[in-house]
């Protein structure tokens, strides 16, 4: 139970981290010549990460180690949408 | 009799010459300098208006008002008796045979029920100035008609005060050309004190103080002494000139910067004001309220009233538990402006503002500090850091939602802060594109300009357009230089205290003290051409840019100032402050600092290089410990471990100052959107001032706008809220609200020592120098120790030149304590009162490692000692 949760969380981060190396692409857009290679080097690492936890993880601990990563991806997604109606809110208030 | 000389009213003339007019003439009668005048009596009013039909105390609010207006139409429409109009012109004919100008008056109301002593009229009947003798009859009339004011109205209905029994008066006096005027109280007027008399004196005409449009500078003297207690000098921003230009379209004029911060008294003066005062209270036996003015050397008292307010400022404190935020404090050293607080609190709704100062909601600290701990060691904590004898209890329940609470705030900002740790320098340049497409946008007003600048962010913004948020990633410095310093203690304990400051230090692209060498090489610029340095050096602040431009050998220095503007120009003092105006508006601060430099003949570059030596020697110092421990020699990991550690508090310091820089830009874009609407609502007469719309709300701005409200419904409110605004100016914010801190561990002074927080190592003795304002102040010398009130960006070049800083407000993280770690000087912050405590040319030491501050008494000093300090002006270290 403990350890997938840990794997639960692993995947969260990782899902995390390979959600910020992917946003380098438009953070570092304004100088992409300079960065391109230390980027996809980033993203490619991170991949590979994820990928390797997938595959070596076995049954439920993988399930929890995905679920993390897809939890991640959709309260980020979630969490912008709830930003925004803040936002909205802070000035029409 | 319509019309009676001045000098002629006695005080028992109430009924005839109104409250004020008696108290003039009784004042002139018994020898006091009051301007000659006369007055148009209540007998003449009451002939006026004998047919007019008056509103009655009966009548309803509604009927009253309808009435009141009629009155005030009818009273200004008809036609003076030509008997009276004559009158007023043989008057003025008197008086103008006395002088050689044509006269100017200051046409004053004078009602009968007026400073009664239990009654204050203050504000509600009209005064007029610069009146020439064809107005004085219309200006008459005007006077006549504010008797029927709503409010004046109102007034004497609240007070019982039976409306056909009030007539009338008005003064007619020659208006003082006033170069100096003020206010003075010979009680306290806050806390009924009777052992002072409190001046209020700022530039030019008295109305800018009376009408609360400027922070006065203020004077306490000692009643039976006539020593001076204390003094607080004032940012006056705006005067009335005792001169209108033709064109003027207000009377309020900006104070030219570099008399901004220029006490508006002389000693002597003061004592003049006093000595009158004392005079004024023992004629009338009762505590008064005068006001004066100086024109050239000559005195003159307008006027001496009871104090009608002593002792009845007491504010409502909100519920709640409440504690100043430290880090922010020196941000809000003066109290926000209405306007601005409306508009902040969008951004940091987490801040509650009490006192116009920002302060902490406690019951919200307390559900993320995981320890059984009562509200009052809390809120020491979280005032001071630290409690003294503290044994914290862990929580189980508080630890687990401390934990859900993290894990929510991880899984919010997780993203940002991978985003945010390893950016190259210029990432966040091009947020000024970003804010220049905001502000030429018509269509988006200060609100939107705040969130979109803030928040408005897209799924797929570059964080480098994120500023604020960047600025919320970057104290995880303090973390790392945490852990730097235990592990230096662990690994090198003989290290001294600041090794791991002074290791973090020496940071390339932080933006603020990019912006203080900047500004050193534009006085590097001038100093080369000596005709050039000395315009700015004998020029005032805000004329020399103009005298410099009209000059052919000045462009080089211009265009760099350009350089400079176009950089730097969304900064200022008190850059929070939504009404503090930007350099690029006007950059006599700047000059003034590039004067501050060629006065103070300073090298910052070997400054600079002395601590960069002091790290070098540090870090082959560390290299070489850490070398002889076991296994070091062998996988360097506890170099490699140190090093890592290092470079990311360096660039997390970095990133904190640089994202700051671009995040007051935005509060600029939000500033020149209010001056949009304001010019709007000025154009249309919606609004009379300049800068009151800093007193209104956005809503009512935007009422304003649409026409919901007009000029008299807001009058009033910005009038309450500037008085308001000057009062809490004057007032030290607690620290606390509704829970107490542990006072021991406050800010102390035992003997010669006074205790502050620390905030960058490392002890430095010599002499003290007050800036009370860093565009106005000159004149600090190299090695000399810099005591200011708070510190900001604009204060960074003098620490380019002072040896250590002595900080009145702030906490570890401001502002001077970054600075002064960059820069490798001892500083203490949250010194209260070391403003006033510490006079400039006193022997101090700072003592940056245990925040203390020690004033030396040179006559114990051997002479060894004494010459030792005499060394350290020349820029040596002890």
């Amino acid at each position: 139970m403990i350890l997938n949760f840990l794997c639960f969380l692993l995947g969260i981060h990782l899902s995390m981290t390979l959600v910020a190396s992917c946003y380098r692409i438009i953070d570092l857009w304004y100088r992409i010549r300079d960065f391109v290679g230390q980027i996809l080097l980033r993203i490619t690492l991170v991949t590979a990460l994820n990928v390797f936890f997938i595959l070596w993880l076995e049954d439920s601990r993988q399930t929890a180690f995905i679920s993390g990563q897809l939890f991640f991806l959709a309260f980020h997604v979630i969490i912008y949408w709830v930003g925004r109606a803040m936002v909205y809110f802070l000035s029409r208030n | 009799m319509s019309i009676i000389k001045l000098s002629d009213v006695r005080k028992e003339d109430v009924d005839i010459a109104g409250g004020k007019g008696a108290n003039l003439g009784e004042l002139i009668h018994q020898g006091f300098p009051v301007p000659p005048g006369f007055v148009v009596t209540t007998c003449a009013y009451s002939e006026y208006i004998a047919g007019f039909s008056q509103p009655e105390r009966e009548q309803t609010p509604e009927e009253a008002n309808s009435l009141c207006a009629a009155m005030r139409s009818k009273i200004v429409t008809a036609t003076l008796p030509p008997d009276l109009e004559d009158q007023i012109h043989q008057h003025h004919e008197q008086l103008q045979q006395q002088y050689d100008n044509d006269l100017i008056y200051a046409v004053r109301s004078s009602a009968t029920a007026e400073d009664l002593g239990d009654a204050s009229f203050a504000g509600q009947h009209d005064t007029y100035y610069y009146v020439g003798i064809d107005n004085l009859p219309m200006m008459v009339k005007k006077c006549w008609a504010s008797l029927w004011s709503d409010a004046a109205f109102s007034y004497r209905q609240s007070q019982g005060i039976e409306h056909s029994e009030v007539k009338m008066a008005v003064i007619i006096q020659v208006m003082i050309l006033s170069d100096v005027s003020g206010v003075t109280f010979t009680a306290d007027p806050v806390s009924g004190a009777d052992n002072v008399i409190v001046t209020e004196s700022s530039w030019g005409m008295g109305a800018a103080i009376v009408d609360g449009r400027v922070s006065p500078d203020q004077y306490v003297v000692d009643k039976a002494t006539r020593k001076l207690v204390s003094k607080k000098i004032a940012d006056k921003k705006f005067m009335v000139p005792a001169f209108l230009d033709q064109d003027a379209v207000s009377r309020l004029r900006e104070i030219p910067a570099h008399l901004r911060r220029i006490e508006s008294l002389t000693m002597k003066q003061l004592d003049t004001v006093t000595q009158w005062a004392k005079r004024s209270e023992e004629y009338f036996g009762s505590q008064q309220d005068i006001e004066w003015s100086f024109e050239g050397d000559s005195f003159f008292i307008l006027q001496s009233r009871p104090i009608t307010v002593l002792g009845q400022t007491q504010e409502t404190e909100p519920k709640g538990k409440y504690v100043l935020f430290k880090p922010m404090a020196e941000n809000f050293t003066d109290p926000l402006l209405p306007l601005s607080q409306d508009l902040l609190i969008r951004i940091f709704p987490m801040m509650k503002i009490i006192y116009g100062r920002a302060y902490m909601n406690l019951s919200q600290a307390r559900a993320i500090v995981p320890l059984r701990i009562s509200d009052e060691d809390l809120a020491t904590i979280a005032y001071l850091g630290e409690v003294k004898d503290f044994k914290p209890k862990l929580s189980i329940p508080r630890l687990f939602g401390l934990s859900f609470i993290l894990f929510i705030f991880y899984l919010i900002f997780g993203v940002l802060y991978q985003r945010t740790d390893s950016m190259p320098d210029d990432f966040m340049d091009k947020f000024r594109r970003y804010f220049r497409q905001i502000v030429s946008d018509p269509d988006i007003a200060a609100p939107e300009a705040l969130t979109k600048l803030f928040f408005g962010t897209r799924f797929f913004e570059p964080v480098g357009n994120m500023v604020l948020l960047v600025n919320l990633a970057a104290p995880r410095y303090i973390f790392l230089l945490l852990l730097l310093n235990k592990l230096l203690n662990r690994w090198l304990p003989d290290l001294p205290d600041d090794a791991a400051s002074l290791l973090s230090s020496g940071n390339k692209g932080v933006l603020s003290t990019e912006m203080g060498r900047e500004i050193w090489q534009l006085a590097r610029t001038i100093k080369h051409h000596p005709e050039l340095a000395s315009v700015i050096l004998e020029s005032a602040p805000d004329k020399a840019p103009g005298l410099l431009r009209a000059r052919q050998d000045g462009a080089v220095f211009i265009d760099q100032l350009d350089t400079f503007l176009a950089k730097h120009g969304h900064r200022t003092q008190k850059e929070f402050e939504l009404n503090s105006v930007r350099w690029e508006e006007d950059p006599s601060p700047v000059i003034a600092m590039i004067r501050n430099y060629l006065l103070a003949d300073s090298d910052p570059e070997a400054s600079e290089a002395r601590v960069e030596l002091q790290r070098k020697v540090l870090e082959e110092k560390v290299s070489d410990g850490l070398a002889g421990l076991p296994l070091e020699k062998l996988t360097g990991w506890r170099s490699k471990t140190i090093n890592f550690i290092r470079k990311k508090t360096k660039y997390f310091i970095k990133l904190r100052e640089n994202s700051r820089f671009f995040h007051i830009m935005g509060f600029y874009a939000v500033r020149l959107k209010i001056l949009e609407a304001e010019a709007g609502l000025m154009n249309d007469g919606s609004l009379k001032c300049k800068d009151d719309i800093f007193y209104l709300n956005w809503q009512q701005v935007m009422d304003l706008q649409s026409g919901a409200l007009t000029w008299a419904d807001v009058e009033d409110v910005i009038r309450t809220r500037r008085m308001n605004h000057i009062r809490l100016s004057k007032m030290r914010p607690p620290k606390t609200v509704g829970v107490k801190i542990d006072s021991a561990s406050d800010s102390e002074i035992s003997g010669h020592q006074i205790s502050g927080q620390a905030a960058s190592p490392g002890s430095y003795r010599g002499y003290a120098r007050i800036i009370i304002d860093p565009a106005t102040d000159a004149e600090i010398k190299p090695g000399e120790i810099l005591i200011a009130p708070y510190t900001d960006p604009a204060w960074t070049p003098l620490f380019l030149i002072a040896s250590a800083a002595v900080i009145e407000v702030g906490s570890y993280l401001s502002h001077a304590g970054t600075i002064a770690r960059e820069y490798g000087m001892p500083c203490v912050v949250d010194v209260a009162d070391c403003t006033s405590r510490i006079k400039s040319g006193d022997l101090i030491e700072v003592d940056g490692s245990n925040g203390t501050v020690t004033l030396i008494d040179e006559q114990s000093l051997d002479k060894q000692s004494l010459d030792d300090t005499v060394l350290n002006q020349a820029g040596e270290i002890t």
